[in-house]
């Protein structure tokens, strides 16, 4: 059975995560994602990795592939947890605002989330996702 | 980065880009073959560019950012010898073709006020050359500049169209009978030469790395600067048919000229001066600047010789304005003056970058089916349906390139020769300096790749070395 809850995460390059803040910053793009389901956002910044490229430039990847040594570069995590009705969508909208075309653009790992608790009401799934009844 | 050009910014970049003198020989030609009907071919070939510019959209989409633009989409659609067929052709040779154009409609605007003292060719190459040594000097007039260069083009056109239209001009109005001919077949061929009103719009595309949302604004601006084009000169067709007798209009060699001073008399003259010295300074410049641009960006792709973005101490291309300085001033010298000769030339330059349209659409299509599951921030609406009519209708307009039987013979031997030169050059640079398949398109993180300047030095390097790549 499918999970009501899902974890999308992107990895990519701090450029582009920090691109991804910038228009997080932006009315048009939290109205986007809001309508899409999406009521909160975790960015892990500060750690380092690479892809399948090995970190190396795009030239030096094209010319001369899995010769070069492994090179770690500053990348981010994105994470959002959203209903599993509204993932299909909202990786629709990542896509867009995530691809330049250039290798780094990085990836998007979606998951199932068992359940989600909010901590201060004690609320479950749907609850805990959304504003509290509380407040 | 400080994003700065919005919506206004854009269509007034477009509408300038489109805005030319030589223009008027297009709408002339047509107004005075069919009067007032020649609306339902400009409407056409409107809506065909519209059309174009959507799938350059889609295309843009795919490779943002990229500074050749095309020759990058096409190398990835449809391989590297259609590449430089189409790239070399559509633009290095059609604007070869556009800018004497331009220096002609210059130059006998000039010889009218000169009298017989001074022959028409010198305004014509003496304008060139200067605008060759300014841009080798790196001087580059700033956007600025030309915007407000576009803008008073622009605001121009649509006074003196206006005026025209609603009869409100100083001069007598022309008692004519609105249509000429009313019969679709002596319209739509007329197709080909309203399409010269509506190329260059997509020289918007490279200004999205400093537009605002372009996502949404390239493509918009893009249709509306060819919608605010095809008005303006809707409406000059209504003008000519108020104040210029419709044979002398066909056979005049500055139509513009023409018009202004029937319908404003001897001020109209002085206006028309003043668009006519910006509109030659504003576009051949813009050819030159573009051209360069695109002719590094392929050079960097390894599509042209090297020595194409060699630069000098000033940081110009100088290889590129020599060379297009050089013919752009050999065709001028060669006498070009009858409103024939420059629509000899505009409807060359329109027939190559007819095909450069036919390949965008063509690519779209294969990039669609390619890869289809890339992320797009604009898709053409319709799919394919933009793309096919689309392709007809080039097709169309190039099958009707000309309504003159012996011109249109004339434009395809031309055009015959240097395609054929142009397959054979391509031909062999692809077999034998890139070493790469002729019809395959290349992976668009290769043509991504290949921007990059160490990715050719290195590819050299290895190459050298007798490395396998």
């Amino acid at each position: 059975m499918e999970a009501e809850f899902s974890r999308i995460e992107i990895m990519s390059s701090t450029g582009k995560v920090a691109d991804f803040i910038h228009k997080l910053g932006k009315e048009e793009t939290v109205k986007k994602l809001t309508g899409l389901g999406v009521t909160g956002v975790t960015i892990f910044n500060n750690v380092i990795g690479c892809g399948v490229q090995n970190g190396q430039a795009e030239y030096a990847y094209e010319l001369l592939p899995n010769q070069l040594a492994m090179q770690l570069l500053p990348k981010s995590v994105v994470t959002i947890i959203c209903e599993t009705k509204m993932v299909d969508e909202l990786i629709e909208f990542l896509k867009v605002e995530l691809y330049t075309g250039h290798i780094g653009d990085g990836k998007i790992f979606v998951s199932d989330i068992r359940n989600i608790i909010r901590v201060r009401t004690g609320e479950e799934g749907v609850d805990a996702l959304n504003i509290s009844a509380n407040d | 980065m400080n994003k700065k050009i919005g919506m206004f910014g854009a269509i007034s970049t477009g509408v300038g880009m489109l805005i030319a003198t030589s223009c008027f020989i297009s709408s002339a030609s047509g107004a005075s073959a069919v009067g007032t009907p020649f609306v339902i071919a400009i409407v056409i070939a409107c809506i065909a560019n519209m059309m174009a510019v959507l799938s350059i959209a889609e295309l843009n989409a795919i490779m943002p950012n990229l500074t050749g633009g095309i020759a990058q989409y096409t190398l990835a659609g449809l391989g590297p010898l259609i590449t430089i067929i189409t790239m070399v052709g559509g633009y290095l040779i059609s604007n070869v073709f556009a800018a004497p154009a331009e220096g002609a409609m210059f130059a006998n605007i000039m010889a009218e006020l000169a009298g017989d003292s001074i022959p028409p060719e010198v305004f014509s190459v003496g304008i060139t050359v200067i605008l060759v040594v300014v841009n080798l000097m790196g001087v580059n007039m700033s956007t600025v500049v030309q915007e407000v260069v576009a803008t008073f083009m622009v605001i121009s056109l649509v006074i003196l169209s206006l005026v025209g239209a609603f009869g409100a001009g100083s001069g007598e109005t022309v008692r004519q009978a609105a249509v000429i001919s009313s019969d679709l077949k002596d319209i739509l061929p007329l197709t080909a030469t309203a399409f010269w009103f509506f190329i260059g719009a997509e020289f918007i595309v490279p200004l999205a790395k400093d537009m605002k949302n372009p996502k949404k604004n390239v493509p918009l601006s893009m249709i509306l600067s060819l919608g605010i084009m095809g008005l303006i000169q809707i409406v000059m067709v209504f003008g000519f048919k108020n104040y210029t007798p419709w044979a002398a209009l066909g056979e005049a060699a500055s139509p513009h000229v023409l018009y202004a001073v029937a319908m404003l008399g001897k001020w109209g003259r002085y206006w028309m001066i003043v668009v006519a010295i910006f509109a030659a300074v504003s576009t051949q410049n813009s050819i030159i600047c573009s051209v360069s641009e695109i002719c590094c960006g392929m050079a960097k792709m390894n599509l042209l010789p090297g020595f194409f973005q060699k630069k000098n101490a000033h940081g110009a291309p100088y290889f590129v304005i020599l060379i297009l300085g050089f013919l752009t001033c050999v065709i001028e010298a060669s006498g070009i003056s009858t409103g024939e000769q420059v629509s000899f030339l505009t409807l060359t330059c329109s027939l190559f970058w007819m095909m450069s349209y036919i390949t965008s659409h063509v690519n779209v299509i294969i990039l669609r089916k390619k890869m289809k599951n890339v992320p797009r921030s604009y898709k053409t609406p319709f799919y394919p349906v933009f793309q096919a009519v689309g392709i007809l209708l080039q097709v169309y307009m190039m099958l009707h390139i000309s309504t003159d039987s012996i011109q249109r013979m004339n434009i395809y031997k031309l055009c015959f020769v240097l395609f054929a030169g142009l397959c054979v050059y391509s031909f062999f640079w692809v077999k034998y300096r890139l070493k790469i398949s002729l019809f395959k398109g290349v992976g668009i993180h290769q043509v991504m790749t290949m921007e990059s300047p160490a990715y050719h030095s290195i590819k050299r390097a290895l190459a050298r070395e007798g490395k396998k790549l």
